[in-house]
């Protein structure tokens, strides 16, 4: 009990128990200890705080700036309008369900390929993403567009029918009508060919809405001032419970950016090259991770110099991911190798995939390919990782973090003595 | 009445006291049990206004005296507190 009062008194200001902890501490060894002492104590210290700390002064202005912060943030993003479009199967269809949203995710594997969505997205009546093309390689431009669009399959209720609602979310709204209108074509066209022509989609109904921020703006004020505010405790603490405390404040947060930055920079970069395949049948997955083929990847590709050879196709294997795409059973997969240097990563998937291919039309000269490149390996621009930005702010709180530990832990036992 | 500030005045008013005293006077006096806490924010805000000063002293239970400004503050809020029961009292006789 009495260690839960020393605790408590030691969260008094600096200045505080400089003048008056001896004594402070003389009182608390006649009185017997309990809870309520504990809480007096602690509703103490809070009081001197406010009356002649600088902790409440700090945690307030940060808390606040953290507000102000997160308020422009949200003032500044760009209002979303949601254009959603139903798309319904024909009254007269006989098709079972299963196979109408099978048809239908098929159909999205194509109308929502790289080389699709670039075609609407650089299209002149539509040209989104102009800013953002402007500054970043399209690969991530529709990256963004695919996060944006949403398709969802909704079986039938009572008030209607089955159907598949097709939404875009985008600051203009004409071009977030005009781009949901420009999806949906192609997504019935691509069902109208890969079905037998019996079962065709129909394009019914197209509105506009504008997005409401709600609770997502309430979530991002929060955010701005608690977290604004934690950072304010954390370096008023530090600033209590220190004498040389802007040096050590200092100090600690330069030590911390410095790791970040030399962790973040000692980092190598890792892009990701991918690519979208469909395969004739699933069988054919387990040759693309074959050994045989991957050291040849490796050979060709220069892969992995530094590594035995032997080790090289293990360390390629780990970095290579295969995710097969809705709908199941359609066979169609996206490939994905990580590797430091960008061109090394493309060429290295275009080894593999075209050896594949390859060694298929020489296994079976004469028969159709069967399989199919639906988006071929991407050269990235930007690297997946480190994050450089993060890593040094996350040095920066862990040593500040770190320095409160270790002040807290060479704090004296008892009531502390003139610092 | 049971202002920490006031109940530390009154019970310096009768001579010096350490801050246990000072708790043990104002429980017999006002029937209220201040706790360490509350009452050295009290002893801050009193010494910081200079109503009262701490006493020269070897041991760690350090002392405090009541100021003459302390004196005339405590005088001033007893006249007002006076006025307050006077009136209180006269209501209910009336009444």
């Amino acid at each position: 009990m009495r260690a839960w009062i020393r605790w408590a008194v030691s969260l008094y200001p600096a200045g505080w128990r400089r003048r008056y902890g001896d004594e402070f501490g003389a009182l608390l060894e006649d009185i017997p200890p309990g809870w309520r002492s504990i809480f007096d104590v602690l509703k103490g210290a809070l009081a001197m705080h406010i009356e002649f700390g600088r902790f409440f002064r700090i945690v307030s202005i940060c808390g606040l700036a953290g507000l102000l912060i997160s308020t422009a943030l949200v003032l500044a993003s760009p209002r979303e309008y949601r254009a959603t479009a139903v798309i319904v199967p024909p009254r007269q269809s006989h098709a079972a369900p299963g196979a109408l949203v099978h048809g239908f995710q098929l159909a999205q594997q194509t109308a929502f390929s790289r080389a699709s969505l670039a075609e609407i997205i650089t299209r002149p009546s539509l040209d989104l993403y102009r800013s953002e093309r402007a500054r970043t390689p399209m690969f991530d431009v529709i990256s963004r567009m695919q996060r944006d669009l949403r398709v969802t399959w909704r079986e039938p209720s009572a008030d209607r029918p089955r159907s598949a609602l097709v939404e875009f979310s985008y600051p203009d709204a004409r071009k977030a009508r005009e781009t949901v209108a420009a999806v949906t074509q192609k997504l019935v066209g691509e069902a109208r060919t890969n079905s037998s022509g019996s079962d065709i989609f129909q394009f019914v109904e197209l509105q506009v809405v504008r997005e409401h921020a709600g609770w997502q703006t309430f979530l991002h004020l929060s955010i701005g001032l608690l977290g604004g505010a934690a950072l304010g405790a954390l370096i008023a603490w530090l600033a209590a419970h220190s004498r040389r405390r802007r040096w050590n404040i200092g100090l600690l947060s330069f030590a911390g950016a410095a790791a970040g930055l030399t962790v973040a920079f000692l980092i190598p970069d890792q892009f990701v090259s991918t690519a979208t395949l469909r395969l004739a049948d699933s069988s054919e997955l387990s040759e693309i991770l074959d050994n045989k083929d991957l050291a040849i990847v490796v050979s060709h590709a220069h892969l992995y110099e530094s590594v035995l050879p032997e080790k090289a196709v293990p360390i390629l294997r780990r970095n290579l991911t295969i995710r097969e795409l809705p709908p199941a059973g359609s066979h169609a997969y996206q490939i994905e190798l990580r590797y430091p240097d960008r061109f090394k990563a493309q060429a290295a998937l275009q080894t593999l995939l075209g050896w594949k291919i390859e060694r298929r039309a020489a296994l079976q000269p004469g028969s159709p390919q069967l399989d199919e490149v639906i988006d071929p390996p991407t050269l990235p621009v930007t690297p997946v990782s480190p994050n450089r930005a993060l890593i040094p702010c996350t040095g920066v709180v862990a040593a500040l973090i770190g320095g409160a530990w270790r002040r807290r832990s060479l704090l004296p036992q008892g009531v502390p003595a003139h610092a | 009445m049971n202002d920490p500030s006031f109940l530390v005045l009154a019970s310096l008013a009768g001579g010096d006291k350490h801050g246990y005293a000072m708790m043990e006077d104002i429980e017999s006096f006002a029937g209220v049990r201040l706790g360490p806490g509350t009452l050295y924010g009290a002893i801050t805000r009193l010494e910081e206004r200079g109503w009262i000063r701490p006493v020269p002293s070897h041991d760690r239970r350090q002392p405090y005296e009541i100021t003459a400004l302390g004196r005339k503050s405590l005088e001033e809020q007893l006249a007002g507190l006076d006025a307050v029961v006077r009136t209180a009292i006269r209501r209910l006789k009336h009444a």
